[in-house]
C-alpha cells in the first residue's frame, strides 16, 4: 500500500509540475467553453416555433401550451403552408408538423429546421425533442402520445453553452485519457523507466494501477475545476447529483485511459503514440456529438456516432448535468463506458511490452 | 572459468574464504540465430567489486540482466545470494540493486523525491533520514531539492547508484556506469563504488574501459562474443601475459610499411593511426633495440617515445587477436 501510494503521490507531482500537461488539462477545455461560449452567446434561446396541428390530440395540445409558457419560446400556429413558408424567410426557427403516428395511440412530429442556421437550429430540434420526452415521461401510465427520441438538452432554459459544457468536459477527459497514458507508456519504455521498474519487486500491475488511479482522480479535479470554471462564467447548472456526475467520469476517465493504454502497446514510438491517439480522438470529437446533437450528422453519418464510445459519455455527462439524471438513469452511457474499459485493458495485457524492442 | 584462491586485488581480500554470493553456470541466452550469451559461467563472492570487461556486444548487458531478473534465460542456472533466480525472481530483485544502462528518470521529481518513491516500492525505509543518508553517500547534497532531469551526467548516474541502494542490497549491480562521463566525473563515480563496498556491498558491474576494470575491480571476467574468456585479478591477468608492454612513437618524416614493424622481433601487433605507431610486444626491450635500429637505418625520426606496461588491454588482445576498442 506505502509502494502505491508513493507512485500515486510522484504521478500526481509530475502532472501537476508538467505545464504541458496542465494546459491540456486545464486551459484546453476552459478555452474552448470560452470562445463557443461568448462566440455563440450565452444568453437564452430565442426560438421562434411554427407549430401545425397542434390540436390533433389533448396531450399535444398540452405540450404547445408548455412550450408557449417557456421563456425563449415564442410558438405561432398556422396551415403547413404557411409556417413552411415563414420557415424559408427565416421568420421561424423550427416548424414541427404534428400528424398521425405508426399506430392509433401514437402521434407523430415531423420537425422542420432551419438550414442556414445550423447551429442554433440543431441545438433548437434537440430542445424540441426533449419537449416530446419530458410530454411522455410526465404520463408515464399513458401508452407514448409522441415518438421522439430523448436528447439531453434542458426544456427549461434551453442554451447552447448548457449543452457545450459536457460535450467538451467528455472530450477533454477523452483526451487526457487516450493521449497521458500512451504518450507517457510510451516515452516511460523508451527511455527505459518501465524496465527500471521491472528491476524493483513492485509489480507492473501495481504501477498500471497507480498511474490510472492518479488519471482518474486528475480526471475528477479536472472536472471539478472546468465545471466550476462553466458555472462562474456562463451559470452553467448541473440538475443531477455531483456523486452520479463524478461516477460517470471515472467511467469515463477509465475507458479512454484504457484506449490509451492499448495505443502505448501497439506503438512503437512516441511520435506513432501521439499519431494514433490523435487518429482516435479527432474523428470522435467531431462525431461523438460534443458541439452538436449526434441526431444532427447526416443519416451515413449515425451509425459512425453510434459506436463511439465519446457519444455516450458525453450523453451521460449530458443527461446528469442538464436532465438530472442519476447514474442508474444513465446506465447505457456507463455500461458503455465500463465495456470499453473491459476490452481497452484486455487489448493492452494482450499488446504490453516492457521494451522498445528485443534486442 | 578459474576460481582465485587468494588473489591479491584492489584493497579486499578476496577468495576462497568469502561465500559466493553469485553463482552463474552455463547461462545462454539467443535471439534468433544470434547467441549473445553462449555458457556463461561465473563466480562472485561476497565484498568484492567484481567486473565485467568486454567490447560492446559481448554479451555482458544480457548476462546481467539475466543475473537481475530483466530477461529469462535460455539454458543454464543462477544463485543469487543463495536464491534461484529462475524460480524466485522476485526475491533475488529484493536483496540486489541495479541500476541500468540507460539513466533515465521520471521527469518533474527532485532527487530526494525520487530515493524516497524507489525506496517505498521496495518497502524500504523513506525516513529524512535514510534519504538523506543516501544523498550523502553519492555526494549529492547541493543538489537534493532539484529535478534529477536537470542533473549532469555524472550526477545522475550517481542519483541512479543511490537508488540502487534504497533497499539496503547485499549486492548492486552497475552496468557500464561511467560510460559517456568525462574523467573527473568517473574517478568521482570510482570513489563512491568504492565506498558502496566499502559498506559491506558487493558490487558487479560492466565495462568496456579496460582501465576502469583495473583500477577499480578485485577480479575481472574478461568477456567476448558472449563468452567468459578469462576470469581472475587484474594483476594476475596481466602477469600471465610474461613481459608485454606497449611500445608508442610518433615519426615526423616520413611513412614506413606496417610490414617493416609487424616484422620487429617479439612484436604481437602493431596500430597505425594519425602518424602514431604503438606496438605490443611480448618481450619490450628486444623490440625497443630492434625499433630503434631500425629508424636509424631508415633515418626515421621517433617523437614522444613512451613505452607502457602491459594492461587488461593486452590481455584482451592477446585472447582474441582484436583490441577492446575494435
Amino acid at each position: 500500500m506505502k509502494a502505491l501510494r508513493y507512485m500515486v503521490m510522484a504521478n500526481l507531482k509530475m502532472t501537476v509540475r508538467n505545464r504541458a500537461a496542465l494546459f491540456w488539462l486545464l486551459a484546453f477545455p476552459v478555452i474552448f467553453i470560452v470562445l463557443f461560449g461568448f462566440l455563440i452567446g450565452n444568453g437564452d434561446f430565442n426560438l421562434t416555433v411554427g407549430v401545425v396541428g397542434g390540436d390533433i390530440n389533448p396531450t399535444v395540445t398540452q405540450v404547445v401550451e408548455q412550450m408557449r409558457s417557456v421563456d425563449g419560446f415564442s410558438v405561432n400556429a398556422g396551415t403547413e403552408a404557411e409556417e413552411l413558408a415563414a420557415l424559408n424567410e427565416g421568420d421561424r426557427d423550427i416548424v414541427i408538423v404534428f400528424g398521425p403516428g405508426a399506430s392509433p395511440e401514437q402521434v407523430s412530429a415531423k420537425i422542420y429546421y432551419n438550414q442556414g442556421n445550423p447551429q442554433e437550429s440543431q441545438v433548437a430540434v434537440a430542445a424540441i425533442r426533449q419537449f416530446f420526452s419530458e410530454a411522455n415521461q410526465a404520463m408515464t401510465d399513458a401508452p407514448q402520445p409522441i415518438v421522439a427520441t430523448v436528447e439531453g438538452v434542458d426544456t427549461e432554459n434551453v442554451r447552447y453553452i448548457d449543452f457545450l459544457v459536457p460535450g467538451i468536459l467528455a472530450m477533454s477527459i477523452m483526451t487526457s485519457g487516450l493521449m497521458g497514458l500512451s504518450s507517457t507508456f510510451v516515452s516511460y519504455r523508451e527511455r527505459g523507466i518501465l524496465r527500471r521498474i521491472k528491476a524493483t519487486p513492485f509489480s507492473l500491475w501495481s504501477f498500471i494501477g497507480a498511474r490510472i488511479f492518479t488519471q482518474v482522480l486528475i480526471a475528477m479535479a479536472q472536472a471539478v475545476i472546468v465545471l466550476s470554471i462553466a458555472v462562474l462564467l456562463f451559470d452553467v447548472k448541473i440538475s443531477g447529483d455531483l456523486i452520479s456526475l463524478l461516477v460517470m467520469i471515472a467511467l469515463g476517465s477509465l475507458a479512454f485511459l484504457a484506449i490509451g493504454f492499448f495505443v502505448s502497446g501497439i506503438a512503437r514510438n512516441q511520435e506513432v503514440a501521439d499519431s494514433v491517439a490523435n487518429a482516435i480522438s479527432f474523428p470522435m470529437m467531431f462525431l461523438g456529438g460534443v458541439f452538436f446533437p449526434i441526431e444532427l450528422a447526416p443519416a451515413w453519418m449515425q451509425p459512425i456516432t453510434k459506436i463511439i464510445p465519446l457519444t455516450y459519455f458525453a450523453n451521460g455527462l449530458r443527461d446528469i448535468m442538464i436532465q438530472g439524471d442519476t447514474l442508474f438513469s444513465v446506465w447505457s452511457s456507463a455500461l458503455v463506458m465500463l465495456a470499453t474499459a473491459a476490452v481497452g485493458v484486455a487489448l493492452s495485457v494482450r499488446f504490453f511490452r516492457w521494451e522498445a524492442q528485443a534486442v | 572459468m578459474q576460481d582465485v584462491s587468494t588473489p591479491e586485488t584492489n584493497g579486499v581480500a578476496v577468495g576462497a574464504t568469502r561465500p559466493a554470493v553469485i553463482e552463474v553456470r552455463g547461462l545462454v541466452k539467443r535471439y534468433g540465430d544470434f547467441t549473445a550469451v553462449n555458457g556463461v559461467d561465473l563466480t562472485v563472492y561476497d565484498g568484492e567489486i567484481f567486473g565485467i570487461l568486454g567490447p560492446n556486444g559481448a554479451g555482458k548487458t544480457t548476462t546481467l540482466e539475466m543475473i537481475e531478473g530483466l530477461r529469462e534465460p535460455d539454458e543454464g542456472t543462477i544463485h543469487v545470494a543463495g536464491i534461484d533466480a529462475a524460480r524466485n525472481p522476485t526475491a533475488v530483485k529484493r536483496v540486489i540493486g541495479v541500476q541500468l544502462q540507460s539513466t533515465a528518470l521520471f521527469d518533474h521529481l527532485t532527487v530526494r523525491e525520487l530515493i524516497a518513491l524507489f525506496a517505498a516500492l521496495y518497502g524500504a525505509d523513506t525516513s529524512k533520514a535514510k534519504v538523506d543518508r543516501l544523498v550523502e553517500l553519492v555526494s549529492l547534497q547541493e543538489k537534493a531539492n532539484d529535478y534529477a532531469n536537470a542533473l549532469s551526467g555524472g550526477q545522475q548516474q550517481r542519483l541512479s547508484i543511490a537508488l540502487a541502494m534504497v533497499n539496503d542490497p547485499r549486492i548492486i549491480f552497475l552496468d557500464e556506469p561511467t560510460t559517456g562521463l568525462d574523467p573527473a566525473a568517473r574517478r568521482n563515480l570510482w570513489d563512491v563504488i568504492r565506498t558502496v563496498r566499502a559498506g559491506g556491498k558487493t558490487v558487479v558491474l560492466t565495462t568496456h574501459y579496460m582501465e576502469e576494470a583495473e583500477v577499480l575491480c578485485d577480479r575481472v571476467a574478461v568477456m567476448d562474443q558472449g563468452r567468459i574468456i578469462a576470469c581472475d585479478t587484474p594483476r594476475r591477468l596481466i602477469d600471465q601475459l610474461d613481459q608485454a608492454a606497449t611500445i608508442r612513437a610518433r615519426i615526423d618524416n616520413g611513412t614506413v610499411p606496417v610490414e617493416t614493424f609487424k616484422s620487429l622481433p617479439n612484436v604481437t601487433h602493431v596500430a597505425v593511426e594519425d602518424g602514431y605507431v604503438e606496438l605490443h610486444s611480448d618481450d619490450m626491450q628486444v623490440t625497443m633495440s630492434a625499433l630503434l635500429a631500425t629508424a636509424r637505418e631508415a633515418g626515421l625520426r621517433l617523437d614522444n617515445l613512451s613505452t607502457s606496461s602491459a594492461t587488461l588491454e593486452d590481455v584482451f588482445l592477446a585472447l582474441t587477436g582484436r583490441s577492446l576498442r575494435e
